[in-house]
């Protein structure tokens, strides 16, 4: 079954993150995204018939949907949970569509909503609950941040990627994030010898390197192409779509240095008739640097091994050759827990639709989302355009 | 110190005991004959259910590691700065471990390690890799 030109995002809803949460909500986050998507796509909440929820990383009720249905008045034919971490939110977009397409529903809110607190999320949440983990915690992982760690460290060993081409990944995204003045971290640009002189985190890994973990949400509504065409809002097709998943810890990662948006992005390309080459601009999940490096490289932008060489030839700010996390990317934007996945694809719509003011790249027509979860470990990559081409 | 480790199942069972008595021994699929790592009720590789268990040599190499600062885990914070690496052994099996008894500093990758079998507070073993 092929999504391409089947449905289109037409609403969308982001707060700002903060690393201030007092007084929020997860719930009431939802609702204030929720607000924000009807009006920005004219519709209002009896017109939603279609919930997909991310899991509250924090509480995790049980049957979060419906409580979250009953809560914004929504009376849904079609309502679940996806649970793909970083993936998460590119893979709603895709099921909506599927949904909308198989006829059982017409309009789908997707929402991800996310209060942080990263105590209680690596210490009880992450390591804790699956019994293969007994494998694992005794030699005290640092959470994602070791597997990411460990993948940077190996593609330096096999590709000699430099510590210099992790950090321009950061300072490009700071230019991006210094015109985004919803961004966490957009105050003064970066430079490599900041990026480098700030604390190893876990070797390679340097703290500028890393998402900085904070509260938010973000949601966007999909409907089919007819019903986008009423809407308030200038609709942005999805035209394709791809999702693989090879494994949970990355100790058990067929191989560590590849990842699976090879495949994704292969499914979503060969979906949508197109090619990396016609790609105006990337939102490449950017939990680190080496994820983006490696993301470029399997996803068909340069020679494997080549990510690095490639990033520093190569201007990935908003008025560069090759746009990426025009927002800033989670590393300067902020990594609101789910909704920092979203915030590829709600930043990917605002380019398309030509809304994004000193940022904006120019005619951008088509873009390539990806959300990656876990450690490299779940992928899923969208091809948005402004056409359906 | 004393490490945090998860309560055993009856499939994790043999490979702690295993440890307790400082052999690594991991099962081996009787209907595809590829060894498993970790101990589960099905083969990743052919669904076959049946095992047989298998002593390794303890060898292998560094095949990625990073250097653990700050620990999120309480119970590593007097440990800091450790290594935290995946080995690969001889047998081909990838696994998490430390590797102790070194600098952080000595530890490269591909560099040859044998296992060691280590005792927390507790008691308990399990398997770490010093350099060779």
């Amino acid at each position: 079954m092929s999504l391409r030109g089947v449905a289109a995002i037409v609403g969308v809803g982001e707060l700002k993150p903060t690393t201030n949460p007092e007084g929020m909500t997860t719930l009431g986050m939802a609702a204030r995204v929720t607000s924000q998507a009807l009006n920005d796509a004219g519709l209002k909440i009896t017109d939603i018939d279609g919930l997909l929820v991310a899991p509250d990383t924090i509480e995790s009720p049980l049957m979060w949907g419906g409580l979250v249905a009953e809560y914004l008045g929504i009376r849904a034919n079609y309502v679940d949970i996806v649970d793909l971490g970083g993936a998460t939110a590119a893979a709603m977009v895709w099921r909506a569509a599927a949904a909308i397409k198989a006829g059982i529903c017409h309009t789908v809110l997707c929402i991800t909503s996310d209060l942080w607190d990263v105590d209680r999320f690596y210490n009880n949440f992450v390591h804790r609950l699956s019994t293969e983990a007994q494998y694992e915690l005794p030699y005290g992982p640092m959470g994602v941040n070791s597997g990411y760690a460990m993948i940077a460290r190996r593609h330096m060993h096999l590709y000699g990627t430099t510590p210099e081409q992790l950090a321009k990944v950061a300072v490009d995204q700071r230019i991006n994030a210094c015109h985004n003045p919803d961004a966490l971290y957009g105050d003064k640009p970066l430079t490599i010898e900041d990026v480098l002189s700030s604390p190893l985190v876990a070797d390679p890994l340097h703290l500028l390197e890393i998402v900085r973990p904070c509260s938010g949400a973000s949601a966007v509504i999909v409907t089919g192409r007819e019903r986008a065409a009423d809407c308030a809002s200038k609709p942005v097709y999805l035209l394709g779509a791809g999702e693989h998943v090879t494994h949970s810890s990355i100790i058990y990662s067929p191989d560590i240095t590849t990842s699976p948006i090879k495949q994704s992005a292969g499914r979503a390309f060969a979906m949508a008739g197109l090619t990396p080459g016609d790609m105006d601009l990337l939102s490449l999940y950017d939990c680190y640097t080496i994820t983006v490096i490696i993301s470029l490289e399997d996803a068909g932008f340069c020679a494997k091994g080549e990510g690095g060489p490639f990033v520093e030839h190569n201007d990935l700010t908003f008025r560069g050759n090759l746009p990426c996390n025009t927002h800033g990317g989670q590393l300067s934007w902020g990594q609101p827990g789910l909704a920092g996945g979203m915030s590829h694809v709600t930043e990917a719509v605002r380019q398309l639709r030509g809304n994004c003011g000193d940022r904006q790249v120019r005619n951008a027509r088509l873009a390539l989302v990806n959300g990656n979860g876990g450690v490299m470990s779940d992928e899923v990559t969208l091809i948005l355009g402004r056409e359906v081409y | 110190m004393r490490r945090p480790f998860l309560p055993t199942t009856p499939v994790s069972e043999p490979y702690w005991s295993y440890l307790q008595r400082d052999e690594l021994w991991l099962p081996r699929c009787k209907s595809c004959s590829r060894l498993v790592f970790y101990p589960r009720e099905i083969c990743p590789y052919c669904s076959g259910l049946e095992f047989t268990w298998e002593q390794m040599s303890g060898q292998g190499q560094v095949y990625t590691y990073t250097v653990i600062r700050r620990p999120f885990l309480q119970e590593f914070a007097t440990m800091a700065p450790y290594v935290f690496a995946i080995v690969e052994l001889q047998e081909g099996i990838r696994m998490a471990t430390n590797i102790v008894n070194c600098s952080p500093d000595d530890v490269y990758i591909g560099i040859r390690v044998q296992a060691v079998f280590e005792a927390d507070d507790s008691g308990r073993k399990l398997i770490l890799f010093e350099p060779a």
